[in-house]
């Protein structure tokens, strides 16, 4: 604990036989959940195909992704990320879409 | 022409000099008047530029054009385009060029596209016919072929699959979150009233400057809610987190499906003071989980858990401790005992700690000899009763969380005995020095490293050197210094060998 925040906690605690201790948030480690950042990574890999490649389905798999990263996200991570993630994939299908509108192909 | 006709009359009247000039012009311009008449027929043939002519005097060219109106099929054009080079006498091959232009000319004619698709004036030519030719056949009108996918919406199912479950997905987010965020609060409800006897803190926003009680859960991921509450005795703070199942993630809601896990909250206390001692009790698979994990534990519970049946626990419960014997009798007192029995669906594991230091390193940190920072713990992990069976059943946890508080005071009570004390205190020695050799190692394996590194600087620098006085003389150093290191080991050596005589 720091030691301004004791001395806060000091002041707070005039005339209380106690402390009062601020939250302090838990730092990121690589034991807390990766599913969302490992999504947005492939939420990029997948627009950029689809963008660059003109892959339908790879389009589609990136709006998917980042929407699974934006399901899973921190609180205290940053929105505009995810954001932007999402907008490079919904770019991803339109783009697609206007160079080729003919509809994806299945494959069966 | 009729003006300078009179004009030259009045002249003539006027002055007699000028009668003889007068007639000469008025015979000239009656004999222009009566050429120009007459050309059309005869001087045709002698001027090749006559037709030429008649694009100005516009009656013949009207004629032509207002055939062209009436006459709608193309091929009466064709025999009337034809029949005109019969008509005029055309007998140089010059002329017969010029011809077939001003076909090429008539068939650009707008208004013989009538009819034909893309033409805006279909509509006036309809209105037109009605008037004039009730009698001749309506235009037909040719429709474009329009591309099969784009006509119909059936080609697209797989795309429309997409949108329905992008669809799908963003629901069951909203249905999800919702009811993850419901949980939460209904725990918060249950319990907060009791909180607000035991803490002065209850509920902290860590964005805000000023320490004041909000009540309210932190939400750190929509499955993931926070509680800290701080201000008692014996304690620093205890942070409470719910951790749900990823009702807002559809793939995540499959996967639990088929692999069931547990919704827990987790009680972790921060204790001022407590006797040197690691102690666990729990089911089985997570007091392997512990031991398996976490740091302090898999240090310091060197021996294996035991069962739990000897102190009024089901056997579903084990013991791991660091001090066998006089630690779970005192901390397993009746109350406790009591209320795990009571509650044993939803107790999951309860751990103290006075060397905790979070989850085991992983190989990747670049520092593994590093001596880890402790904290004084308990923490409790519990189960969340079936939430879709209603979330009043959440109340029961309640005598679980008592539980936590009554051991804050026990464990800051307890205190070892002598001997036990003098066990641990040794223990945990025994750990710092593991942890100062495996350091010391790393430094003098650090240290190799820079002499190594050194050397190498140096020959580098003596191959690069072009001057060779001065590349010479680095090489002297570099020999010389080879000399004393080779010399350094023979003495040690031979010590050796003095004191093994």
């Amino acid at each position: 604990m720091d030691d301004d925040q004791r001395k806060l906690a000091e002041e707070d605690t005039k005339g209380r036989p106690y402390k009062i201790f601020r939250y302090k948030p838990k730092q990121a480690n690589g034991s807390e959940d990766p599913v969302p950042d490992y999504m947005n990574l492939l939420a990029m890999i997948f627009s950029m195909c689809g963008l660059m490649l003109k892959i339908k389905w790879c389009a589609w798999s990136a709006v998917f992704c980042s929407l699974i990263s934006f399901a899973n996200s921190r609180s205290s991570e940053d929105s505009r990320q995810v954001l932007s993630s999402f907008m490079l994939s919904v770019s991803a299908v339109v783009m697609t879409y206007l160079q080729n509108p003919a509809p994806m192909n299945t494959p069966w | 022409m009729y003006f300078r006709f009179n004009y030259h009359l009045l002249q003539f009247r006027m002055g007699v000099r000028l009668r003889i000039v007068s007639c000469v012009l008025l015979l000239l311009l009656f004999h222009g008047s009566f050429g120009n008449q007459q050309h059309g027929s005869v001087d045709v043939e002698d001027n090749e530029f006559a037709e030429f002519e008649d694009f100005d005097e516009t009656p013949e060219g009207n004629n032509q054009q207002a055939e062209v109106i009436e006459d709608d099929d193309d091929d009466d054009d064709i025999i009337e385009d034809e029949s005109k080079p019969d008509a005029e006498e055309n007998d140089e091959e010059d002329e017969a060029v010029v011809e077939t232009e001003d076909d090429e000319f008539d068939t650009l004619d707008p208004d013989e596209f009538e009819g034909l698709p893309g033409d805006d004036t279909i509509w006036e030519n309809d209105k037109k016919g009605k008037r004039g030719k009730k009698g001749k056949s309506e235009p037909e009108l040719q429709i474009a072929k329009v591309p099969m996918h784009l006509r119909s919406w059936d080609k697209y199912f797989i795309e429309i699959l997409m949108v329905a479950g992008l669809s799908v997905y963003l629901i069951n987010f909203f249905i999800g979150k919702t009811k993850n965020g419901n949980i939460a609060s209904a725990w918060l409800k249950c319990h907060l009233e009791f909180l607000q006897t035991q803490f002065e803190l209850v509920g902290d926003d860590p964005q805000s400057k000023k320490g004041e009680s909000t009540h309210q859960l932190n939400k750190e991921s929509e499955h993931n809610y926070t509680f800290w509450c701080s201000g008692r005795l014996c304690c620093e703070g205890m942070l409470v987190e719910i951790k749900l199942l990823k009702r807002q993630d559809l793939i995540s809601i499959i996967s639990h499906r088929l692999s069931p896990v547990n919704e827990q909250v987790t009680i972790s206390i921060n204790l001022e003071d407590m006797d040197p001692f690691v102690f666990c009790v729990g089911t089985k698979k997570s007091i392997i989980n512990l031991q398996k994990n976490l740091q302090d534990v898999s240090l310091y519970c060197t021996e294996r858990f035991k069962p739990a049946d000897k102190y009024s626990l089901s056997s579903d419960f084990c013991i791991l401790s660091e001090l066998y014997g006089e630690v779970p009798n005192a901390i397993l007192d009746n109350k406790i005992t009591k209320v795990i029995s009571e509650n044993q669906h939803l107790f999951e594991s309860l751990m103290i700690s006075d060397q905790y230091s979070g989850p085991k390193p992983n190989d990747q940190d670049e520092q593994p000899g590093k001596i880890p920072e402790t904290e004084k713990v308990i923490i409790m992990t519990l189960n969340i009763p079936d939430p879709s069976r209603g979330t009043q059943n959440i109340a029961e946890m309640l005598p679980l969380l008592k539980m936590a508080i009554y051991l804050i005071d026990k464990v800051k009570r307890y205190r070892l005995s002598r001997e036990n004390k003098n066990r641990a205190d040794k223990h945990r020695q025994e750990v710092m020095m593991k942890y100062l050799k495996q350091t010391h190692a790393q430094r003098q394996e650090a240290a190799q490293l820079k002499k190594e590194e050194k050397a190498k600087a140096l020959k580098e620098r003596m191959m690069n050197e072009e001057d060779p006085e001065k590349q010479r003389k680095l090489d002297e150093q570099i020999h010389r210094r080879e000399v004393s290191k080779k010399n350094k080991k023979m003495m040690k050596g031979r010590q050796y060998k003095v004191k093994a005589m």
